[in-house]
């Protein structure tokens, strides 16, 4: 391999690396794609921890619109997520939620159809400009059978639920 | 905490409100008081000394929706133990009943949302058998309850 198309190769897995996104011995991205009514999503496949389906949702107070509530996961309540309110202010009742693993804090994200684990080379993974304003909570984004599939961050996710409980 | 922490369970409809037994140093029944005219009022005289007046059922429909009337009968009065100079007494027409759980299977919040609901007393939660929540209280210190949510005078 050409210096050129290691810094190329570089370049395009720049910040995807700190969250785990790129193997960087096949110089591709794996990524879990979720849909969220009409919205794709994806999240490095270890993020995810399981996939419960049919939990109900126990209100709590004071939560922004995007909080519906608690879940149930094996006797631990999670936060859950409702995406659909965060990007088109709709709600979308969920079908299923996926427990996250993360270590700090218990979230569960609603989805209505788990898609695929796709496999995708780095280069074709691109980032968000700074206007964007889907860039507020993704990480990238990629096409996917020509729909776009936006790449969540769970840490910004997190940030603006802690900026909005104040 | 007791191992098995005594709470007093209050059928709130669709969901339990449960509130910590050792919050509270005296329950009083309404037909003590009911000749109190002040009681209907969010600082009341109970026993010769001004204390806060926090209607609970108010308090909880404010917090979550949903919740079933059910007015009828005398309030009953939770002393709360003094924890801080001002004294306060939660006031509600439900029914209720003392249990005991295992500690364990009380869960607190989620991390992210711990702070700024236990601001408003929330501060656990338990799915009891039925699949049912079970919101865990601690009204006392709650500054929310401040006000003691307005209510109608009922004496």
């Amino acid at each position: 391999m050409k210096s050129s198309e290691i810094k190329e190769a570089l370049s395009a897995s720049e910040g995807l690396e700190e969250i785990g996104l790129a193997d960087t011995e096949e110089l591709k991205s794996r990524f879990f794609v979720f849909s969220v009514g009409d919205l794709l999503f994806a999240l490095p496949p270890e993020a995810v921890h399981e996939i419960i389906a049919g939990l109900e949702v126990y209100p709590l107070p004071s939560c922004p619109p995007y909080i519906p509530g608690l879940v149930n996961c094996h006797g631990q309540p999670y936060t859950a997520f409702d995406l659909r309110v965060l990007f088109e202010n709709e709600r979308q009742p969920a079908a299923m939620f996926l427990v996250l693993k993360l270590e700090q804090d218990n979230v569960a994200i609603g989805c209505t159809e788990v898609n695929e684990i796709v496999d995708l080379p780095a280069s074709s993974v691109s980032t968000f400009a700074a206007a964007d304003a889907d860039g507020r909570f993704c990480l990238a984004m990629f096409d996917h059978g020509g729909q776009r599939v936006l790449v969540l961050s769970i840490p910004q996710l997190l940030a603006q639920l802690e900026q909005d409980l104040g | 905490m007791a191992d098995t922490p005594e709470v007093f369970l209050l059928d709130y409809g669709r969901f339990d409100i449960l509130l910590p037994a050792g919050d509270f140093g005296e329950l009083i029944s309404g037909s003590e008081l009911k000749d109190l005219p002040e009681y209907g009022c969010p600082a009341c005289l109970l026993r010769g000394r001004e204390t806060r007046l926090v209607w609970l059922d108010n308090f909880v429909s404010h917090l979550l929706p949903a919740v079933e009337a059910e007015t009828s009968g005398l309030p009953t009065f939770f002393v709360v133990r003094e924890r801080r100079t001002e004294g306060a007494v939660l006031a509600t027409y439900r029914s209720f009943e003392l249990l005991t759980f295992p500690l364990h299977e009380l869960k607190l919040l989620p991390a992210g949302l711990r702070k700024r609901l236990g601001l408003l007393g929330l501060v656990a939660v338990r799915f009891s058998t039925a699949d049912r929540l079970q919101y865990l209280l601690d009204v006392s210190s709650s500054g929310s309850t401040a006000t003691g949510r307005d209510r109608e005078k009922t004496a």
